[in-house]
């Protein structure tokens, strides 16, 4: 969309932070999972893989709970002014896409998930070839027909 | 990890001693396959809105017609319908019983009717101040937009009652899983979607 090109230093920053607070999360996750090796009971087992399943989806909602308020508390209590707003409401909603497919699509970067990673990240270029394809159609035309 | 491989994407319902059979494996990545063009389809749509943003043409714009409020209310509907539905897994991956899994499904298709019922008044309301999708090219990509993520939802629900008969009539079995799984993928996708709509439409709108 039109330029972010003011706010690029805010962006960043906020991207820095929820990246932070992300990989803490991740590493609250995985820290739990971590001492599962030692213990040799099939059901305590499975009662400790429940609970990390049960985690990464809280983790995963808090998450997105948390950046979706604060979308919507810049916005309407007014933090920041148009174009620097648009620019953190959209880094807000790209981190909250990770988290989505984080947490509950429970993609990541292990081997065994290249494929799928592979296909998002195709699919993400073909998006980009098509969207910038029709942006720069229509607004030609747009600028035109002015 | 004891050897678990995890072979796709979602969540996995096999204990680390079974592998997941083949075609399990297959199914969901067509799936996902499937998923990723609906998302160049909306990407369309999306670049189709942002050329539109200007072109009010004189009928009611952004700034006059979006509300926070009900687009706060729809998103953390949808937002605990995902959690809801990751809920319905885990019973399926651990319960014995199926009065969980049952109860979790039941609940995210409640969720997913309120979300329609928001959004439908919510259009309603727009069309009460005239703001109908022949008023303007600005209209037109809205309606031509944000329904088409209610209709995936709508299509949502359906799979989730269909879902419930088959479980009441073949019982969890493999290919009532699988579904299952597909069915998360596709919900956990809307909620996706739906990120995108309340950021690029409703708090840009807001924005003006």
């Amino acid at each position: 969309m039109s330029g972010q090109h003011p706010s690029k230093g805010a962006v960043l920053l906020k991207a820095f932070g929820a990246a932070a607070l992300l990989s803490a999360a991740r590493a609250v996750s995985g820290g739990s999972g971590a001492p599962r090796p030692d213990r040799a009971g099939g059901l305590s087992d499975g009662a400790a893989e429940k609970r990390r399943d049960l985690a990464t989806y809280g983790i995963g909602y808090a998450l997105a709970l948390g950046l979706t308020g604060l979308a919507f508390v810049v916005v309407t209590w007014g933090w920041a002014a148009g174009t620097t707003a648009l620019g953190i409401v959209f880094a807000l909603a790209l981190l909250q896409a990770i988290v989505h497919f984080r947490c509950f699509l429970h993609i990541d970067l292990r081997r065994s998930h290249r494929d799928d990673l592979q296909l998002l990240l195709f699919s993400s270029l073909i998006v980009c070839l098509m969207v910038s394809g029709t942006l720069v159609v229509l607004f030609n035309l747009r600028m035109r027909m002015m | 990890m004891s050897g678990s491989t995890q072979a796709h994407i979602g969540l996995h319902l096999d204990s680390p001693d079974q592998s997941p059979p083949e075609d399990a494996e297959l199914g969901i990545y067509g799936f996902w396959i499937f998923l990723m063009s609906d998302a160049v389809l909306f990407a369309l749509l999306f670049a189709i809105y942002g050329t539109q943003l200007a072109a009010t043409a004189g009928a009611p714009g952004p700034a006059a017609e979006f509300k926070l409020g009900p687009a706060l209310t729809e998103t953390v509907i949808l937002l605990t319908s995902s959690l809801t539905y990751g809920l319905s897994g885990i019973a399926l991956k651990y319960d014995r019983t199926r009065t969980t899994l049952v109860l979790w499904l039941g609940v995210t298709l409640l969720l997913g009717l309120a979300f329609l019922g928001f959004e439908l008044h919510d259009f309603a309301t727009m069309f009460g101040d005239g703001a109908t999708p022949d008023r303007s090219g600005f209209l037109s990509a809205f309606f031509a937009l944000v329904p088409t993520h209610g209709l995936h939802v709508a299509a949502g629900c359906i799979w989730i009652v269909v879902m419930l008969i088959q479980i009441g009539v073949h019982g969890t079995d493999a290919r009532v899983k699988l579904d299952l799984l597909r069915l998360g993928l596709f919900w956990h996708f809307l909620d996706i979607i739906w990120i995108a709509i309340f950021s690029i439409v409703y708090l840009q709108g807001t924005l003006g």
